[in-house]
């Protein structure tokens, strides 16, 4: 069997989602294929999820550019889309003159983009806004613009707009061949084959395979950096209110940071060169565990980071060998896009939802803009953070929202069934969306019973439910 | 939540499991008190509820198994005139000024309740830590258990939940792992532990690895677990050398090292230590804020349900007697803390005056230490500013095993209570 579409999207990450989306406004067939059994499951949810104002990057480069222009579109996504968003602000710490430099040098940078509010402070100002960091900082850059994002909510609300909108999520579905024919192509996958007017390769870590199998790859993915983030109780505290980073080499290759999170953690992140063993290598090493923390310290020093972790996770971040963001039509095949974004994705999403479209039109695709496109999105309601008066509205019309599943992130049975009825199909689909599990306990106390959950409202058994799709069954009752 | 009216009460009890049954048995005994149980779970009796092991030894003078116990307990409750909230999550705890009430917010499916109490007791069990807080590397794939959940899964869903399992930790859960394990079908890869020494009783770890045959790894840290959507092995380096090696299994069973589930502190004046991550308590089991009591292994993890049972008791008694005396004052108390590889002292606060009224007996260790691993002819010493105030070397102290502190032999002349009290371990073998 197969299946027509205007324009397929190739990978359902941030770039992907953001794309969908921005094509939905349009009277279009519009079609996405994600491989993993859900959405934003590769680097996008892996993400430290700040938004950046713009300063570590240099004019003219196309991702300054796209941060400039997503940063004049975000305020409006996040009303539009019940995002949640914490403008926390940042503080570039420099520890010697020759920081002092590059701080200047991202000053200037900013300037360049219009960045608002950008300052420089001194040892005084720093301590008084964050007493906790290193005394030794000689100076910082106060970028107040600076935030953070729920990287998970951010994608899911792009991604549910997109659905609403008409747009076909083919969620399971790998691209296994790609077959150019007359501007157009013949897509296999490992389910129906597709016809494609136009392709956009958001494929991330897997873009240059992709762009391959059509034969229309102009660069290279660099597969020799790997970020670590550790997320700490909140048992230690506000160590930080804004985001505290060092300066970084211009391919990040080399960043070091500690941010709250969207729900009152502690993030810690580091990304450094590894010789990586495959493109999927998500192993947290017992060193990266060290060099996260030390790297830490030397901006937040005298914290014990290593008694209060929560949460790890490590992967592969998709720089390339231009050094910059590709956003582009194929020479060989203009009806196939290339999007490979190194960091930041999530600050230019939007950004580059709207340059891709724009290209797509300028080669051949027909746009008119829907009557009907809907942009709004409501966030799962949560017991957490509601009013008294709030959680009897919510437990009135859901009992669910009365029984607690989730102990330690006060996730509600109403909250998860709510997840499932979006697409959770299974229990990091639930985590991401409800936090369910996020907590100090790991999964260990509710994971049995969001399983439960799972398996009642998919109508399946329990040995069927997966933890993360394949053969991630969360219980292996076959055996092997 | 000032907007909701609230429902008042003389006692709440957070936590149906044998701590917070007891202490409710217990205040039932005083007809005036209007006492109310809240559990989050359906039904009451915690964590025996899906353990198997023996039961009741302590507190009930004969054996169980641990859903036995549970339903005893259950049954028990039910004869009194505690009212009874399962399936009714605590949502936060908001102290009162000394003198007033305490507030505590709760919601069930039939929606949210506010209540006054005069007095609280905590009673909220532990928990053991996640592979995440015990840095352990390697993928994130499925297959990767506390015991607790094992539990959850086997006794209480009679699921197998893999084929063949390698389990970290050789505390005391680590032997009720093994059992679950088997009851389930699961076959024993190896059990893991990172120190020359089991953290448990020699005799019985050995006899069921001979019993069921499996290895036990000492002197071995973890390296990675592997494999992408499932458990497929894991790496392990063994030896002053750090000989790498692997083991294939579907399961990895993460045993030990609990901690007290005490979020409802967060936020609020209750000091918490952070030894134990419990709140801080005196002998009386009162926390640092006036009519707040915490009992169990909210305290410290984990420790046998029958010493649980006991401390909800000792501190529904202090309720009671402080509700007919209307006693204000605390006492004069000594602080005392420990430095590892002691894990904790609890209570973290001791009243000279008070120590001579109690029988210490080896039943029930008040005040009561653990070391975080086991320790061969340790000398352990306790000093107050630069005085040293008491002595005494041991020939053996297994980790997660609960040893009384002599506190009547410390010299209590020479402490000087601003300094408070430091316990330390000088030397130990191992």
């Amino acid at each position: 069997m197969s299946k027509k579409t205007d324009v397929l999207i190739i990978g359902g990450g941030i770039s992907g989602i953001s794309v969908s989306r921005e094509l939905s406004k349009y009277d279009l067939d519009v079609t996405l294929v994600e491989k993993e059994a859900d959405v934003g499951w590769g680097q996008t949810k892996a993400s430290y999820a700040n938004r950046h104002p713009g300063a570590r990057w240099t004019p003219g480069t196309l991702a300054q550019q796209m941060i400039a222009e997503a940063n004049q579109m975000m305020d409006q996504l996040i009303e539009d889309l019940d995002i949640e968003f914490r403008k926390s602000g940042e503080l570039v710490l420099a520890f010697n003159k020759e920081e002092l430099e590059s701080l200047k040098t991202m000053k200037k940078q900013g300037d360049y983009i219009k960045v608002e509010g950008l300052e420089f402070i001194g040892p005084d100002e720093i301590k008084r806004m964050e007493p906790n960091v290193n005394s030794a900082a000689i100076a910082a850059l106060y970028m107040p613009t600076a935030g953070v994002f729920n990287p998970f909510e951010q994608m899911l609300a792009l991604y549910e707009n997109a659905r609403d909108n008409g747009v076909q999520m083919l969620i399971g579905t790998e691209v296994t061949g790609i077959i150019p024919e007359n501007g157009k192509f013949i897509v296999e996958t490992n389910r129906d084959e597709i016809q494609a007017g136009h392709i956009v390769n958001a494929a991330g870590l897997f873009g240059e395979r992709v762009a391959k199998m059509a034969g229309a790859d102009s660069f290279k993915i660099r597969y020799d950096t790997k970020s670590t983030c550790l997320i700490l109780d909140p048992l230690l505290g506000d160590i930080v209110q804004h985001i505290v980073s060092g300066l970084n080499d211009l391919q990040f290759t080399r960043y070091k940071l500690v941010t709250p999170t969207f729900d009152d953690k502690i993030l810690l992140y580091t990304t450094f060169p590894e010789p990586a063993k495959g493109i999927e290598d998500r192993a947290v090493e017992k060193r990266m565990f060290n060099l996260t923390i030390e790297s830490a310290k030397v901006l937040v020093p005298d914290v014990d980071f290593e008694n209060n972790i929560v949460a790890s996770f490590s992967g592969l971040t998709a720089r390339n060998d231009r050094g910059d963001f590709i956003i582009e039509a194929s020479e060989k095949l203009p009806t196939f896009v290339n999007v490979a974004l190194p960091p930041p994705g999530i600050t230019c999403s939007p950004a580059v939802g709207k340059r891709v479209v724009e290209i797509l039109k300028d080669n051949g695709l027909g746009l008119r803009e829907k009557t009907n496109f809907n942009p709004y999105r409501k966030s799962i309601k949560s017991l957490r953070g509601s009013s008294p008066m709030q959680v009897r509205e919510l437990v009135g019309k859901d009992p669910g929202y009365g029984n607690v599943v989730c102990r330690c992130e006060t996730v509600t049975e109403g909250e998860i069934t709510e997840a499932i009825k979006r697409g959770a199909k299974t229990l990091d689909g639930v985590k991401f969306r409800t936090r369910a599990g996020m907590g100090r306990c790991q999964t260990n106390y509710c994971g049995p019973k969001v399983t439960d959950i799972l398996a009642r409202e998919q109508n399946q058994p329990f040995e069927k439910i997966t933890k993360k799709g394949r053969n991630s069954n969360y219980i292996n009752h076959k055996g092997s | 939540m000032a907007n909701i009216e609230s429902i008042p009460l003389d006692v709440a009890v957070v936590g149906g499991g044998p701590a917070g049954i007891f202490a409710c048995l217990e205040l039932s005994k005083s007809l005036k008190l209007k006492i109310a149980l809240f559990e989050s779970e359906a039904e009451l009796g915690g964590m025996p509820r899906s353990c198997h092991i023996f039961f009741g030894l302590r507190d009930r003078k004969r054996i169980y198994t641990g859903p036995a116990y549970a339903q005893k307990l259950d049954s028990l409750i039910r004869k009194t005139s505690v009212e009874i909230h399962t399936g009714t999550t605590v949502l936060n705890i908001i102290p009162g000024n000394p003198g007033e009430v305490h507030r505590l917010n709760v919601v069930s499916p039939e929606g949210l309740r506010s209540y006054e109490n005069r007095f609280l007791i905590l009673a909220t069990g532990c928990f053991e830590s996640s592979r995440q807080a015990r840095r352990i590397a390697g993928t994130r794939p499925a297959g990767i258990f506390t015991t607790g959940t094992l539990q959850q899964l086997v006794n209480l869903r009679h699921l197998r939940p893999g084929k063949r399992a390698v389990i970290i930790g050789s505390e005391h859960v680590a032997l009720s792992s093994v059992l679950t394990l088997r009851r389930a079908g699961v076959s024993i890869i190896g059990m893991v532990e990172e120190y020359p020494e089991l953290q448990t009783y020699t005799f019985p770890a050995d006899a069921m690895k001979r019993f069921f045959g499996f290895p036990i790894y000492k002197d071995t840290s973890v390296k990675a677990i592997l494999g992408n959507d499932r458990v497929e092995g894991i790496e392990l380096a063994r030896g002053k050398d750090q000989k790498v090696f692997q083991l294939a299994c579907d399961m990895v069973i993460i045993t030990g090292r609990f901690r007290p589930d005490s979020s409802l502190i967060d936020n609020t004046p209750i000091e918490q230590d952070l030894s134990t991550l419990g709140p801080v308590v005196d002998m009386n089991f009162r926390t640092t804020v006036p009519n707040i009591f915490a009992a169990g292994n909210v305290l410290r993890g984990a420790d046998m349900h029958d010493l649980c049972a006991l401390e909800g008791k000792l501190a529904a008694r202090n309720i009671i007697r402080v509700s007919k005396s209307n006693e204000a004052g605390a006492g004069q108390f000594v602080s005392i803390r420990a430095k590892r590889p002691i894990r904790y002292i609890v209570p973290q606060k001791i009243a000279p005056t008070q120590i001579r009224k109690r029988l210490f007996s080896k039943l029930f260790p008040w005040p009561a230490i653990q070391v975080e691993r086991t320790l061969r002819n340790p000398v352990m010493e306790a000093w107050s500013g630069k005085e040293k105030i008491w002595e005494a070397s041991f020939c053996k102290l297994i980790a997660n095993n609960r040893y009384s502190l002599p506190v009547e032999k410390f010299e209590w002349q020479r402490v000087d209570s601003r300094k408070g009290i430091t316990l330390e371990v000088m030397s130990a073998d191992s």
